[in-house]
């Protein structure tokens, strides 16, 4: 097996330092493994603070064109009521795009995490820099039994892991895991 | 035995009585912050014989947080007990801190003109694990310093037969007035002028400078410029040119006076400052990523900005942000040399950012807020508004240069990157070091095959924009198998 362009250079160094030599066609493969989806249901969460951010939203225009009386004519109603659905309706879309994208898998050694539609993120968190772990449920997802689980690392900002969307029973398992998981490995390195 | 100059640590030990200067000072410091408009109201309007309600509330404050600070002295005691570091202060909220001596990694020494003029010196300690300076003595005198970080130095060292190493002490980089004098003319005197602008134009707000002579000075200065325009615009730009300058000359000499940089055991001991002098010391352990850096006219004369980007660095910015500056090429490797040598980049085929870097980056940056921009300018500025246009044409220039400079080179134990505009950014990190890995795609890339990587660490985040999406796997991948392998401890 040869492997050709800037990556073969690391077999290279490996024999100056002496190391052990690593086929990188060999490696564990993150985007290989088969994920987990989130929860459906939590589309559910997401619709309804969608629909209560917009309807604030509909309130605050609904103002600005009673107190503005250039606005009160038979068209603009319309046109800025039509604007704020096709809106609404736009950021569900993509929001349920993002959802049905939404998986998570363990491995042995960390945590892996696909997220987003229009802007696609693949996370990888190994357990032995994990540094704590969290359960979080606002009032929408206790009302469908649904929890998040925040992963923290101390990485600058960004560097953390939220799973939104878990059965909740699950979240605290996978918590429970993770920590576990995270406490052995600080000390056991490989 | 301990002789009649040791100090028994062991005992509870309180702070030199300078420190009761220092915190009294410190409050005034605090409480004249605040309120400083109101003692030049107090100075300036007309004698009255009736008492402020206002003026007694800020008499009041300033007496409370004036016995505050000497309640903080009189009831902070500190001692070293069963190898820990133990400290209790507070009047009414009690704080009882423990610091094992061996999760200490590293004792800072600081002088402010205060304590240069006392005789003392701050301490903090820096422990593992640590996000910020968690513990601190406010003024110990010199002598019992150095001796009570020796103390806890030599208590980490101690071998396994249970004597102390001996710490060898190797003096790697000095200032002469040369160098400062080639940092301070490379500076960004833009940014000096512009601190000085801001600076000027805030405390006038602060002192209630009127409208009225905002408008004379303008009329003052319409009036030069009729007379002879030309003369006047030199004589400003010579006026810009000469300030900043000063400016800049005058903020290196203050914190790169009699800057050392040695190496001491388990890491660098950095100190410099004039008025403030500081001693900093970096275990290597902490040292999450290096990078260094120049803008054009140092890149040219060979002046670099070396920053040690340690853990916990980014959550408390200024404070614990390492920076050294470097006037020789050589002394990038030596310094670098302890945490990674630097990669053989020329044998190394670079990993390079794709061209659809430049197309995206000009049209979402530069094409679509001009047009957004334009017709809105074109109602207040009329023809002028079409200058906007120029910003895509900016744009493209910055992220074509940047495409083609960028440079990524991946090693069996580290990564380093090349980068820059109008200057060069290197950086050199180990993989282990990181704390995370993340690969982003936007719909656009997706269609190209390519995907952005975002390398978390404890000290700042590494961004690789726009690679093809296998080599960002591979990175990924491989960083993972580093970490997850990892043996020693990444702080």
């Amino acid at each position: 097996m040869t492997i050709s362009g800037p990556f073969s250079t690391l077999f290279l160094l490996m024999n100056r330092f002496d190391n052990d030599p690593v086929d990188l066609a060999l490696l564990p493969k993150a985007e290989t493994i088969s994920l987990q989806p989130i929860e459906l249901s939590y589309k559910k969460v997401l619709l309804w603070s969608s629909l209560i951010g917009w309807g604030v939203m509909g309130v605050i225009a609904g103002i600005i064109i009673y107190f503005t009386p250039a606005l009160h004519s038979i068209i603009w109603v319309p046109v800025i009521a039509a604007g704020i659905i096709c809106l609404f309706l736009l950021q569900i879309w993509i929001t349920f795009k993002s959802v049905a994208r939404s998986a998570y898998a363990i491995r042995e050694r960390d945590l892996v995490y696909q997220s987003g539609w229009i802007m696609q993120r693949f996370s990888v968190c190994p357990f032995n820099r994990i540094q704590h772990c969290s359960v979080n449920a606002g009032p929408f997802e206790r009302k469908l039994n649904l929890a998040s689980l925040s992963v923290y690392t101390a990485g600058t900002e960004g560097a953390d892991i939220k799973i939104p969307g878990l059965a909740k029973e699950r979240a605290f398992e996978l918590r429970d895991f993770i920590m576990k998981k995270s406490g052995y490995d600080d000390q056991h390195g490989d | 035995m301990m002789t009649s100059t040791e100090t028994d640590w062991t005992k509870s030990q309180r702070q030199s009585p300078a420190a009761l200067i220092i915190m009294l000072f410190k409050g005034l410091t605090e409480i004249f912050r605040f309120i400083w408009p109101l003692i030049l109201l107090m100075i300036f309007r007309k004698k009255s014989s009736n008492v402020d309600t206002y003026e007694v509330i800020a008499l009041v404050i300033s007496i409370v947080s004036l016995a505050r600070s000497g309640f903080e002295y009189f009831y902070f005691r500190f001692s070293i007990v069963n190898n820990e570091l133990v400290i209790r202060r507070g009047f009414l909220t009690k704080k009882h801190i423990t610091l094992p001596l061996e999760k200490i990694q590293a004792v800072h020494i600081e002088q402010t003109w205060l304590h240069k003029l006392l005789n003392v010196s701050r301490l903090s300690f820096d422990s593992a694990g640590s996000e910020k300076l968690e513990v601190k003595i406010d003024a110990l005198d010199k002598q019992r310093s150095a001796s009570l970080r020796k103390l806890i130095l030599g208590t980490q060292r101690v071998g396994i037969e249970g004597q102390p190493e001996a710490t060898v002490e190797e003096p790697l980089i000095t200032l002469s007035g040369n160098d400062l004098m080639k940092l301070s003319l490379s500076a960004n005197h833009l940014e000096a002028f512009l601190i000085l602008v801001a600076f000027l134009y805030s405390s006038m707000e602060s002192v209630g400078v009127s409208d009225k002579e905002y408008t004379g000075a303008i009329k003052w200065l319409n009036e030069r410029v009729q007379s002879d325009p030309s003369k006047l615009m030199v004589l400003i730009g010579l006026f810009i040119l000469l300030v900043s300058v000063a400016l800049s000359v005058i903020k290196i000499i203050l914190t790169y006076f009699e800057f050392t940089i040695t190496r001491v055991g388990n890491g660098f001991r950095i100190a410099s400052g004039l008025i403030n002098k500081k001693e900093k010391f970096v275990p290597y352990k902490k040292i999450q990523f290096i990078s260094w850096k120049a803008n054009w006219v140092r890149q040219k004369i060979g002046v670099f900005l070396l920053q040690f980007h340690a853990t916990g660095a980014d959550h408390l910015q200024q404070k614990l942000q390492v920076k050294v500056p470097i006037t020789r090429q050589e002394f990038i490797t030596s310094l670098v040399m302890d945490y990674h040598p630097l990669l053989l980049v020329k044998e190394i085929s670079p990993i390079r950012i794709s061209r659809a870097f430049i197309f995206r980056k000009t049209l979402l940056l530069g094409v679509l807020p001009a047009f957004v921009l334009l017709p809105i300018l074109y109602i207040s500025l009329g023809l002028g508004s079409f200058l906007i246009l120029a910003l895509p044409i900016l744009i493209m220039i910055n992220s074509w240069v940047f495409q083609r400079r960028f440079r990524l080179w991946t090693g069996g134990d580290a990564l380093q990157i090349k980068k820059g505009v109008f200057g060069t950014h290197e950086l050199i990190v180990k993989w282990e070091k990181v704390q995370s890995v993340h690969i982003k795609q936007s719909l656009y890339q997706l269609g190209r095959g390519l995907a952005s990587v975002q390398l978390y660490s404890a000290g700042g985040t590494i961004f690789i924009p726009y690679i093809p999406l296998m080599e960002a796997r591979m990175i990924q991948n491989y960083s993972l198998y580093k970490i997850e392998s990892a043996l020693k401890p990444w702080a």
